[in-house]
């Protein structure tokens, strides 16, 4: 091929990567059609010949893949590992001794709130925590200092002593304007204030201060994912959004004695109307609006990210600017990960009511609180779209 | 930081420019602004994080594989060898700084020429139908020999610089300009080596057009 053909190809195949067709192209150079028409026939053949993995062979890599991880991460682990862990953490260990005395180190182990060195136990368990050597030891320390306020404000209450505690347990039962939480009565009146949706099974904070009918609540404050106790359908395969995760927790079992079904009537609470049965983990979450970015792994749409993977199904032709619906499980972190981008299609009754087409910045998913959804979404959803199939391009 | 962001706003105009509506699983490839904190996260080895490179990459390289390798088998070992070696990276602290999708495809690269250079080079293979296509017009006669199995058999034939500007362009569907960027060459340089490497892909396809 001379250079001034080959120029002209260089031109040609230019245009055709802007999606001009063969023809219009080859319409420029009528002295050169019939040599560059073979070569464009071939540069346009290119992409839909190229192979395509079978989805099988996808999976068997991902998981070896992962298991390799797995396998480096626990080796990496026990290498670095336990020695200069462990001389951190007796250090540390000398040195708060050394500065406090070993007597009230110990001391400090039965003091309750109030005491002088309760200040001291706390402290000491919050080096704990931070000198645990991994996140389950952590968890494990973390739910035993837990267990550690629990006792500490039973203790104060049958002393009948009378000062500020904070502790956090499941709410067992809720009978008007007295709770049970992790087995301490809680009282609530006109001043406590209540944050979240008050089910039982759900875990609460509880801030107040201790006398010796329980603990008199200023503030509760329940978490918005613990799942209710209530025996939840298995769940459903439905698709999860890759490999491994997300992790559905394990519900916890209900304590022999505590009616599943609770019926809650509020005289003075927010007096939510929520079904007792909750959506389960991780929650599934639908909002609308126009495509701001498109990325590798996250998209935002109307202003929220929302992760895409492999799993995620998505309308072909979607461009930015484009309106959608996404429906996309919320993980406990508060991400959202979106199992279905769908069109939203053009109104075609004059632009009128655009409100109704998706772009809704009211609704804001990216609040963990999202369980208060009526009914969980298990009904056939209607913009379902098939598996989005690959359009060769060129 | 900013470069990121100029990278994202080049590949979002990329993408419009040259695919007019955005092909996604192009534009999922093409688009790197996230690249950086996924990467933070796949150096702790965090699971969900490798599972999402795992996921997004896997299918390109394995076309880019595909393209230079002829055996399909071995192009999926070879695509997850890749992984493999990414996670070496990340135990020996080698791993990439700012851009995994060159990255990948730099150590794919290099496992495509480890493989071909351990491989006995089978004699050529008369390409199928091609004393047909003599009879037809060359245009027609390229469009009736484009099949993926004669594809595969010429590609081996182009130099190991053209091979990999079609399989970077076809087959990691990356534009030119991330080609160039990538393979440390100017755009014209590349716009060359395609242009030569499809006309010489023709040529072998259709015999007609070589002269």
């Amino acid at each position: 091929m001379d250079t001034r053909l080959e120029a002209k190809f260089i031109d040609c195949l230019s245009a055709l990567d802007q999606g001009e067709a063969i023809d219009q192209i080859l319409a420029r150079y009528p002295d050169e059609a019939a040599k560059l028409r073979p070569l464009l026939v071939t540069a346009q053949s290119m992409p839909a010949l190229r192979m395509e993995p079978s989805e099988a062979m996808k999976m068997k890599s991902r998981d070896a893949f992962l298991q390799q991880a797995a396998a480096l991460n626990h080796s990496k682990h026990r290498a670095v590992g336990f020695w200069p862990r462990f001389v951190t953490s007796l250090t540390a260990a000398i040195m708060v001794i050394a500065i406090v005395g070993v007597g009230a180190f110990a001391a400090s182990s039965s003091a309750l709130p109030g005491d002088p060195l309760y200040g001291l136990k706390r402290t000491i368990e919050t080096a704990r925590l931070v000198l645990s050597p991994d996140s389950l030891s952590r968890g494990a320390l973390a739910a035993q200092f837990d267990q550690t306020r629990v006792s500490e404000v039973k203790a104060l209450i049958t002393a009948s002593r009378s000062t500020n505690v904070e502790f956090g347990g499941t709410i067992e039962s809720i009978q008007n304007n007295t709770w049970l939480v992790a087995g301490i009565t809680v009282l609530l009146n006109s001043s406590t204030s209540v944050t979240g949706i008050p089910l039982t099974g759900s875990r609460a904070q509880v801030i107040g201060t201790s006398s010796s009918s329980g603990v008199a609540a200023s503030s509760i404050t329940i978490e918005a994912n613990t799942p209710p106790p209530t025996p939840t359908p298995a769940p459903s395969p439905t698709p999860t959004p890759f490999g491994p995760s997300p992790r559905i927790e394990n519900t916890p079992t209900p304590e022999p004695g505590v009616t599943p079904t609770p019926t809650i009537t509020f005289t003075r609470m927010l007096t939510p109307t929520v079904a007792p049965t909750a959506t389960p983990q991780p929650t599934e979450t639908e909002f609308s609006g126009a495509v701001q970015s498109i990325g590798a792994d996250s998209w935002t749409i109307n202003g929220t990210v929302v992760q895409v993977t492999g799993s995620t199904q998505i309308d072909s032709g979607i461009a930015i600017g484009q309106n959608v619906s996404v429906k996309a499980y919320q993980l406990s972190g508060g991400q959202l990960v979106a199992i279905q981008i769908s069109k939203i299609a053009e109104p075609n009754t004059g632009g009128g009511d655009s409100t109704h087409n998706g772009s809704t910045p009211t609704q804001e998913p990216a609040q963990p609180e999202a369980t208060d959804k009526p009914q969980p979404t298990d009904s056939p959803e209607p913009t379902q779209q098939p598996e989005p199939t690959e359009i060769p391009h060129g | 930081m900013t470069e990121n962001v100029i990278i994202v706003e080049q590949a979002i105009q990329l993408d419009q420019m040259q695919l007019r509506s955005i092909d996604l699983p192009r534009a999922r490839t093409l688009i790197v602004h996230d690249e950086l904190a996924l990467l933070a996260r796949a150096r702790s080895l965090d699971p969900e994080a490798l599972a999402q490179i795992h996921e997004t990459y896997f299918t390109p390289i394995f076309r880019y594989v595909a393209f230079r390798v002829n055996d399909r088998a071995a192009a999926e070992d070879l695509t997850s060898e890749v992984f493999t070696r990414l996670l070496s990276a990340l135990r020996d602290k080698n791993a990439p700084q700012n851009t995994l999708r060159g990255w990948l495809y730099g150590v794919a690269s290099r496992v495509v020429s480890d493989y071909h250079r351990q491989q006995y080079r089978a004699p050529e293979v008369e390409l199928d139908e091609a004393l047909a296509s003599r009879e037809l017009d060359p245009a027609e006669a390229v469009e009736k020999m484009m099949t993926q199995e004669n594809l595969k058999r010429v590609m081996q034939e182009l130099t190991e610089e053209q091979q990999n500007v079609i399989s970077l362009r076809f087959g990691y569907d990356m534009p030119i300009q991330e080609v160039a960027r990538t393979l440390g060459k100017t755009e014209g340089a590349i716009k060359q080596l395609q242009a030569r490497a499809i006309a010489a892909l023709a040529r072998k396809l259709s015999p007609e057009l070589a002269d």
